[in-house]
């Protein structure tokens, strides 16, 4: 192997795709590699009749459930939240639901102003100019003049809010509590490569009509139009280093499976806070036998999951809370900042979440035991369907040691390569911050005219937002990167996912994944230069 | 009684046709249909799971035989269905799966307003913003803190 690339990315989700469109403006070489392929847009469930059913199958969030052959075993065992992706162009954006609010002010500084974990090594302010520039590529729907965030401008217009996203804003009117049209990562109008939206709904099944800014549909059709190559059924195994400790480039399985290395000036791993670190960690050799960037043991460590709990509001009359972009409609930060009060610190937000198809809810009804069989079973059905409003509570975890990714002893993917173990416990403060949430969520419901609430939490199958497990910061001896995520102990390889997230907030993270990659992208740029 | 080498003698499988379309039974105030053994067992084959469920199925007429001391065919549907002691295990072993199967039947999801075959491309019209609901959101002033 005799080329050298300028920037080779490894992953081509949310956090990779960012790096690779930015650089493709200027004059770098760049590939990316990824493990899975490019997804079949006229193939996704939505345009089959049976399009539930995928849900359980190819299309599960679970890796360990799908079992395609670009996924990797995880072995969630010791955590009561299991590890939800999806491994293709676009990542896991793929099957998001679009939900997409910036992180807050002081999600950056907790230290300075409750006290607790560490500050980022960057503010809001400094994040900011690239929340902008993301939306050269992403489409952003919502409205102005948010009492939650600093001026965010020039959105596309909201994406409708529904019979159930009205009831429950009236709700919280009557309880005077903030909620907002959702942020939403969906085109409401034609923007770039985006269709419009149609409010289709399965958002988390994929998008066929091309409005949701999956990275696939936002980033990628830019990058590839300036040349960058991507090359698809490769998987990383491990970072390559010089005797200088330098990345310089991957070793990896090609799509046959034959292992190959590929060298490149410089390394960003976008691989998730799982992937990522597994691949560090599966690094060793004499100059880094605990793998790479882990000389200070943090490498997996820290991991936050933002654990999530769904309450159901059950209402007399029809709701049409089955139809529309599932995870769009409103979301409440009421509780996002600290209250010494409360018992907890740091917050959760609420999120109204359109119901689920047919067969998912009857499903979760079974799940739940509130199913009847027999001469009741339609009325139980018929009382629910359509008339529940659902609330999600995304609680902000704080970093934790014991929270950690490691190398499962055993398992192994199909090249081999050791496959991730997740061990999480839900922390004192989340548990506290959740049942608080919960209840705040039964009352607005009730307040909105719900005649049952249903609770249950944490949600096991919504390990989405992996975070925290090769923290950015100032000091080498307490963070795994610099504040433009280069890993501290080697130099040239750079992270650009949510591994770098010193805390979690409470809301979604994939703007601030983007955000930051574009950042780490803008350093890589001018380190090229100099 | 016996072991299960087999998954389910001629007597067990006509219960659990009987028990099938009793679990959701036909509805006259809407015509929903009843679920039907031949289509759900059709349904567990494609899947590969059809053996499986029988034999869970012949372990669970075991135990309520053995609770009652009376052979399945002298006991009620009613009965099985609404046994607390089997009604968790009935549920964890048919439920999920019968289900699945029942709310895919079009006829089913017509009466539940599902886009018939699936939402693309038609799509669905929504409910837009009212955005004088926002008015008094907006009044409060900014709540996120100053850093």
């Amino acid at each position: 192997m005799s080329e050298i690339w300028d920037v080779l990315i490894v992953g081509a989700g949310a956090g990779g795709s960012a790096v690779a469109a930015y650089l493709s403006d200027f004059d770098i070489n760049v590939i990316c590699l990824e493990q899975g392929d490019f997804p079949n847009i006229n193939n996704l469930p939505s345009t089959k009749s049976n399009w539930e059913t995928f849900r359980w199958s190819e299309f599960n969030p679970n890796p360990n459930v799908r079992k395609l052959k670009e996924d990797y075993p995880i072995n969630c065992d010791e955590s009561p939240i299991a590890v939800a992706n999806y491994n293709a162009v676009g990542g896991s954006t793929v099957l998001f639901s679009g939900h997409y609010p910036r992180f807050h002010p002081s999600d950056f500084k907790v230290k300075s102003v409750d006290g607790i974990a560490e500050d980022w090594p960057i503010s809001y302010a400094e994040l900011a100019p690239f929340y902008e520039l993301n939306r050269k590529f992403t489409a952003v729907a919502g409205l102005e003049g948010d009492p939650a965030y600093p001026e965010i401008k020039n959105l596309l217009p909201p994406v409708p809010i529904g019979k159930m996203g009205e009831k429950l804003a009236k709700g919280f009117n009557s309880m005077n509590w903030h909620w907002w049209p959702a942020y939403s990562a969906i085109a409401t109008r034609k923007f770039g490569d985006h269709a419009p939206c149609i409010n289709l709904g399965p958002c988390n099944l994929g998008c066929p009509q091309g409005a949701k800014s999956s990275a696939d549909v936002s980033h990628w059709p830019h990058a590839l139009r300036n040349k960058v190559q991507l090359q698809t059924g490769c998987r990383v195994s491990q970072v390559l280093v010089n005797e200088f400790n330098q990345a310089i480039g991957v070793k990896y399985f090609d799509r046959s499976g034959k292992e190959r290395e590929i060298r490149s000036l410089f390394t960003v791993l976008a691989c998730n806070g799982v992937g990522t670190p597994r691949i560090l960690l599966n690094s060793k050799s004499d100059l880094n036998p605990k793998g790479i960037g882990n000389s200070n043991d943090l490498v997996g460590r820290n991991l936050m999951l933002h654990p999530l709990a769904y309450v159901e509001g059950i209402f007399e009359e029809n709701l049409d809370s089955h139809l529309g972009p599932q995870g769009c409609s409103i979301a409440s930060h009421e509780f996002v900042e600290s209250s010494p009060a409360r018992g907890f610190v740091r917050g959760f937000t609420m999120q109204a979440l359109r119901g689920p198809s047919l067969s998912e809810a009857t499903r979760s009804y079974q799940l739940q035991k509130i199913l009847e069989w027999g001469n009741n079973h339609h009325e139980s059905v018929r009382k629910r369907y359509s008339r529940t409003a659902h609330l999600s509570i995304i609680v902000e975890d704080l970093p934790e040691l014991s929270n950690r990714v490691e190398l499962d002893p055993i398992l192994k993917d199909s090249n081999g390569i050791p496959a991730p173990k997740v061990t999480y416990k839900l922390g004192e403060n989340t548990k506290r911050c959740m049942a608080f949430g919960i209840n705040k969520a039964r009352e607005v419901l009730i307040a909105s005219g719900a005649h049952t609430t249903n609770a249950f939490g944490p949600v096991r199958e919504t390990g989405w937002h992996l975070m925290g497990t090769a923290c950015m910061g100032d000091n080498p001896a307490t963070s795994v990167t610099d504040k433009w995520g280069e890993v501290h102990d080697c130099e040239n390889l750079f992270i650009a996912d949510s591994s770098v997230f010193v805390t979690s907030s409470s809301v979604n993270p994939t703007a601030t994944i983007q955000a930051l990659a574009l950042r780490t992208a803008a350093r890589i740029n001018e380190r090229f230069r100099s | 009684m016996g072991g299960y080498e087999k998954p389910a003698n001629h007597q067990h499988l006509a219960a659990i046709e009987l028990l099938v379309e009793s679990l959701i039974p036909f509805d006259s105030e809407t015509g929903l249909p009843s679920a039907e053994f031949m289509d759900f067992s059709k349904f567990l084959d494609a899947k590969g799971e059809l053996e499986e469920y029988l034999l869970e199925f012949g372990k669970l007429i075991e135990k309520l035989e053995l609770k009652l001391g009376v052979k399945f065919s002298q006991i009620s549907v009613d009965l099985f269905i609404y046994d607390k002691d089997l009604k968790k295990g009935l549920g964890n072993i048919l439920g999920m799966r019968l289900v699945e199967y029942y709310y895919q039947i079009p006829q089913v999801r017509a009466y539940y307003a599902q886009n018939i075959p699936a939402p693309f491309p038609q799509g669905n019209t929504l409910l837009a913003l009212d955005y004088e609901l926002l008015e008094g959101v907006h009044s409060r002033g900014p709540i996120y803190r100053k850093v």
